[in-house]
Order: structure tokens, then C-alpha cells, then sequence
């Protein structure tokens, strides 16, 4: 068995095997589960699976649509924003593996378990029991403000990307359009970033520029109560096109 | 391919914990990723990553329920 080292600072403490090997033995674990998985959460640049019961029950794979809507970061630069906002103390779920594989990107990382706000929208009864709007709102909030100090722009935050976890508490999802990078001061444009969309007419990806809409994360309907959260002050601070 | 830090560091962690108690699997972090399992020695039946600590190949994975409880 052949191994390379990835990070000459941790020779002494880990190495992997050379990547070939790694995808190939993620895609037969991958297909050996495959019988057991199910959709979990369906966007327009990504499927995410789960699987049913078993070992793997906590674990969840994104497939990135290999036509997305929207084409922004690759799943590996994804994954290493989503990192580092989970390094920030961002609620986030932990990303294990990234990798590609026959042309399609996938992303192995922790399940959560609970709800989107937008599904918890459509359906109250999905709310959990212990559920605070005013703790939710506060840690939501919070969690925006340590990525931005951090210098990481999710600027995709509506009300799918946000999670309700079982114990009533916020989880950001889908790092497909964050960006990492220095705040410097400027208007709209600060951060600017070309993105590619998807043009149905020309069957390709085109270059759209301020694609970003502005944010709002709405609590509303949750158990009949009037928690509606408006936070586009606060995600807009910085970048008014989170 | 990017196999994120954290995770990395988690492996290595729960290595060392395995090896102090002379275990030859140990739950990663259950409260995250539940049953998924670090094996030192035997490889399990699922393997989603190998990586090689302190010179020890070591797997990230499963072994099948149904072997794991017979």
C-alpha cells in the first residue's frame, strides 16, 4: 500500500493514501450504502442524501448537481470554507471528505438532525418541542457575526440554507457560494465575484456578476407564533449581498 | 479531494484514545457521526477512509450491523 504525504508538518503524525486510492475506496463504500440511501434535501445546485439506519445513519452525502443553477465554488473549496466557519464557532455541520469522482462532486459530512426553517414554514408541527424564537434569532445572529469576523460571506442564508436542530438551536447549511476574504471597506462591490449561471438557451454556464440578492431569514408561522425575523441589518452589515 | 482538518485531528485524537486503553476500534465522536468507527487493526466491512497515524494504517468506517451483532 503506497502513501504520500499531504502536510509535510504532520509527517510524523498522519498520512493518507495517494488520492486515487482514497476516491476509489470512497466510491466503494459509497456504492456498498447506496441501496440504503434517501433524499434528504433537494436545491437547485445539490441533492443530499442520507442513510436510512445503520452505522452510517448520522453521516450525509451531497451530490453537487453537475449542472447547478448556480456554479460558484467547487466542492472543495466549499468544504474549506465550511471548515472554517465551524472553526469560528459557527453551528455547522462537520464536513469529513470532499472529492470527485467520473465528473460528479461529492461531500461526505455530519446529518442533522432536524428541519430547515423554510420546511418548518410549510409545516409547524416540524417544530421542535423546546423551540425559542428569541434564543433561535440570538444564535443565528451571533453565528452570522463570528463569520463575518472571520472574513467568511455565506451570501445565501434564505430560509432553506437555515436549520432547526433538534434541540431547537440554528445550523447553517450549503457553503456552494461563500466566499472567504478580507473585509475592505467598500459598498456593494466589495466583494465582488463572478459567479457562472446556468443558461438553458446556450446549454452552458455564463458569467453573472451581482447575482446575490439581498438576505432575510424568516421565522414565521412556527407553532402560530408572530416570530418573524427580519436580520437583514445585521447579514448586511458588511455585505449587502450575503 | 480535501479531507477537512478537524476531521484529521478528530482521527488522531481518538487513535491515541484507542491506543491508551489498548482498544482496537472506538466510536468517533457519536454525538456527531454516530456509529461511524476508527479500526486500528481489522479492517471493517465498510472503509471510508485509510489513513496511516504514527506509522499505523488505521480506518475510518463500518462493520455491517448484522455482523457487528451476531
Amino acid at each position: 500500500m503506497s502513501f504520500e504525504t499531504i502536510k509535510p508538518l504532520e509527517i510524523h503524525k498522519i498520512k493518507k493514501l495517494i488520492e486515487s486510492k482514497q476516491v476509489e475506496e470512497l466510491v466503494e463504500c459509497l456504492q456498498k450504502l447506496e441501496i440504503h440511501t434517501e433524499s434528504i434535501g433537494v436545491g437547485g445546485n445539490a441533492e443530499v442524501f442520507g442513510i436510512k439506519e445503520g452505522p452510517f445513519s448520522k453521516v450525509c452525502l451531497k451530490k453537487v448537481a453537475k449542472t447547478p443553477q448556480i456554479r460558484c465554488n467547487d466542492i472543495d473549496t466549499e468544504t474549506k470554507i465550511q471548515s472554517m466557519a465551524r472553526s469560528a464557532g459557527v453551528r455547522i455541520p462537520l464536513a469529513l471528505v470532499s472529492f470527485e469522482s467520473g465528473g460528479q462532486e461529492y461531500l461526505i459530512m455530519e446529518r442533522i438532525i432536524g428541519n430547515t426553517v423554510g420546511e418548518i414554514s410549510a409545516s409547524p408541527s416540524k417544530l421542535p418541542e423546546n423551540f425559542d424564537p428569541k434564543l433561535f434569532m440570538q444564535k443565528l445572529i451571533q453565528m452570522v457575526e463570528r463569520m463575518h469576523n472571520a472574513d467568511i460571506y455565506h451570501r445565501d442564508l434564505h430560509t432553506n440554507n437555515v436549520m432547526v436542530d433538534s434541540d431547537g438551536l440554528p445550523v447553517i447549511i450549503d457553503f456552494g457560494t461563500a466566499i472567504h476574504t478580507p473585509y475592505s471597506g467598500g459598498g456593494d462591490y466589495a466583494y465582488e465575484q463572478l459567479a457562472w449561471s446556468y443558461d438553458n438557451i446556450k446549454k452552458n454556464y455564463i458569467e453573472t456578476p451581482g447575482i446575490f440578492k439581498d438576505d432575510m431569514v424568516m421565522v414565521n408561522n412556527m407553532k402560530g407564533s408572530i416570530a418573524i425575523a427580519h436580520t437583514n441589518n445585521i447579514l448586511t452589515k458588511r455585505d449587502n449581498r450575503l | 479531494m480535501y479531507i477537512n482538518t478537524e476531521f484529521e485531528d478528530l482521527v488522531v485524537r481518538k487513535y491515541d484514545e484507542a491506543v491508551s486503553q489498548s482498544l482496537d476500534s472506538i466510536l468517533l465522536e457519536d454525538n456527531t457521526l454516530g456509529e461511524l468507527t476508527l479500526f486500528i487493526k481489522e479492517k471493517p466491512d465498510s472503509v471510508l477512509l485509510t489513513f496511516e497515524v504514527r506509522g499505523v494504517t488505521v480506518y475510518v468506517g463500518a462493520n455491517d450491523t448484522k455482523k457487528a451483532s451476531s
